[in-house]
């Protein structure tokens, strides 16, 4: 009896490794090129996007989620959950987390990487606008560290928000990036490797970096990694418990642009203010600059407040 | 604090100044010649003596002719004299000029006090010179076709205490004291401006400096213009006032060279207006330390800026407006 016993446990234990090893795959393929993340008609089930095979389900998070070739998921309320999420590299696609005036919304990715291959930008995800509510729209990163790997993350309203979990790191990979009117905060690490940050391409808009902690170890330098630009605003955010490695450039540029150092920051990145309206607003120590990466500055105004000091070598 | 530490060392040169053993007084006697060799030129009719570090007053009011110009034309003999004092007054322009080939040393201040922009009182060098200090008061010319040095431990000063001030630097010789200060006073509208039209304006001492500095709580403002010639400080101070009540400090930059900088700082309200090129060899500071309770606000409007290195802070809120090219190198 003991045996049937002990059979019967290694059993059902070897099932639940398997269904955990197992994880499934559903690809978004809604009837039209738009549908609800949460309808599970709008998932299939197969190899790929191109070999479906039969019906599938909303997914949980232990599920990985593809987003096919020019179609739009969106997320409306506060349960859509996946481990991955990949988004087909074909313009027009991409996961819109829409908020309304009666409920926040909110997409938490889990326990894999999240790629995002898009190949335009504004593609990958949209963080979008409540417009007269105080809902808003969440990207969360829960349980493991994430790569965008393409694309970008586009936030349309300064209450949206990346959120990062304690422990965890968001890395933003090259050729990506996060831009728009959002936040980008939690507990956890915000890495760049390559990506941009840019508040912008619409004028007025806000993205706060606000993590617990900011590492970015960029490599690639060539080109401006945090940007403000059509008379938006970039702020490193007082929020940051620690600031390390910073190497990325600065570039304030096209019209009432602002990046605001509210954290203590020495980068060896280069300060690029091009424009008479721009503005570099330190209330907190920078310096910035390197052999070969020296500063350009055409126009625009640099605030330091009492006590503080803005170096460019 | 600035004004007093300059007017202190203004104070101190003026004290050296003080050691002419007597006074003679130029009254412009003659009727055909400014010569200084000529005795009725002279109170007393008596010429002053080559030796003994005596004063010469250069004044209008002292006159009882016509001949405004006291020319200095011994062609090979030494003189050595105390300090100069050259004043005009409404109805003369009084003027020192230095054309001899002799060798001539002052070893007090050499003060120039105009009346006004058409009675101006003038140093005309014509010949190599050497002085200990030069102060400006008001309407000074300073026209150098030959080699000025002001050696004191020693400064030029432009100080608009006593009204408003205005240097301007001419002729294709060299001017090279030891710190050139371009100061506003504390009375309202007594501006403070030198103008360097062409040859070398240099700080030739041990840490050359030049120096712009207008009031601090009135409006009062101090401009160094360069129009033509070399300026070669290794120090370039441009110190404006409290924005919301104090004066401008202005280096108005035209033409000519700036060499040699190696620090250039600006504090309160003051405005770099370049034409040309600067190039500075180490540090772009702008900053407001002590107890001034004011934001800067600097104004960088140049061509091209090239620094070592920026540095903006200080103890106040400070403000950088750029509205040309800076550029650094990125070298630590």
């Amino acid at each position: 009896m003991r045996t049937i016993q002990a059979m019967i446990i290694v059993v059902a234990s070897l099932a639940l490794g398997i269904s955990t090893i197992l994880a499934d795959t559903y690809y978004f393929q809604p009837t039209g090129d738009t549908g609800d993340w949460s309808t599970s008609s709008n998932w299939k089930s197969g190899n790929s996007c191109s070999d479906i095979t039969g019906p599938g389900a909303t997914p949980d998070s232990d599920d990985d989620a593809v987003i096919c070739a020019t179609k739009i998921a969106e997320v409306t309320g506060t349960t859509a959950v996946a481990r991955n999420v990949t988004i087909e590299g074909v313009t027009g696609t991409r996961i819109d987390i829409k908020p309304t005036s009666g409920s926040s919304a909110t997409l938490t990715l889990g326990s894999g990487s999240s790629p995002l291959t898009s190949n335009a930008a504004g593609e990958g995800i949209n963080l979008l606008d409540a417009t007269g509510s105080s809902n808003k729209a969440t990207l969360a990163f829960v349980s493991a560290n994430h790569t965008l790997a393409g694309g970008g993350i586009l936030g349309s309203d300064d209450l949206a928000e990346i959120t990062i979990a304690s422990g965890k790191t968001l890395f933003l990979g090259n050729d990506s990036h996060i831009q728009g009117n959002l936040k980008i905060v939690g507990a956890g690490k915000f890495v760049s490797v390559g990506g941009d940050v840019v508040a912008g391409p619409s004028g007025g808009t806000t993205l706060l970096v606000a993590p617990y902690e900011v590492d970015d170890d960029m490599f690639e330098d060539t080109r401006p990694r945090w940007r403000a630009y059509s008379g938006s605003t970039l702020q490193f955010s007082s929020a940051i418990s620690v600031m390390n490695s910073l190497v990325g450039n600065f570039a304030i540029g096209g019209g009432t642009d602002m990046i605001i150092v509210d954290k203590a920051i020495t980068t060896t990145g280069k300060l690029s203010l091009l424009d008479s309206n721009g503005t570099l607003v330190v209330n907190q120590n920078l310096t910035m600059g390197s052999s070969g990466n020296g500063a350009e500055i055409t126009a625009g105004t640099i605030e330091v407040a009492a006590n503080k000091t803005f170096i460019h070598y | 604090m600035r004004i007093t530490l300059l007017v202190a060392a203004a104070a101190v040169c003026a004290f050296a100044a003080t050691a002419g053993a007597g006074t003679y007084s130029w009254d412009g006697g003659s009727s055909s010649t400014s010569s200084w060799q000529t005795a009725s030129n002279w109170r007393s009719d008596t010429i002053p003596p080559l030796t003994g570090n005596h004063d010469i007053h250069v004044r209008a009011a002292d006159l009882v002719g016509t001949t405004t110009t006291a020319n200095w034309d011994y062609s090979s003999s030494t003189a050595s004299y105390g300090l100069f004092d050259i004043v005009s007054n409404a109805s003369y322009a009084m003027t020192l000029q230095k054309s001899g080939a002799g060798s001539f040393t002052a070893t007090g201040r050499l003060s120039l006090t105009g009346y006004s922009s058409t009675k101006v009182s003038t140093l005309d060098a014509d010949a190599a010179m050497t002085i200990t200090g030069l102060s400006v008061y008001s309407y000074g010319d300073v026209d150098v076709a030959a080699s000025v040095t002001v050696d004191c431990n020693a400064s030029m000063l432009v100080d608009a205490l006593n009204g408003i001030t205005q240097c301007v630097k001419l002729g294709s010789g060299s001017l090279t004291p030891d710190w050139i200060s371009a100061m506003a006073g504390n009375a309202a509208g007594e501006h403070a401006r030198l103008l360097v039209a062409g040859g070398t304006f240099a700080a030739s001492g041990t840490s050359p400096s030049l120096t712009v500095e207008a009031a601090d709580t009135v409006d009062a403002d101090a401009t160094l213009e360069f129009d033509a010639g070399t300026l070669t400080p290794v120090q370039l101070n441009i110190y404006g006032g409290n924005p919301s009540s104090g004066g401008l400090a202005l280096f108005d930059f035209d033409g000519g060279t700036l060499s040699g900088l190696d620090r250039l700082a600006m504090v309160g309200l003051s405005t770099i207006d370049a034409e040309d090129d600067i190039t500075v060899n180490g540090e772009l500071v702008v900053t407001v330390n002590g107890g001034d309770n004011f934001a800067t606000e600097a104004t960088l409007d140049a061509q091209d800026v090239s620094v070592e290195k920026i540095e903006v802070g200080g103890s106040q809120a400070c403000k950088l407006i750029v509205t040309g090219n800076v550029a650094t190198d990125g070298s630590p």
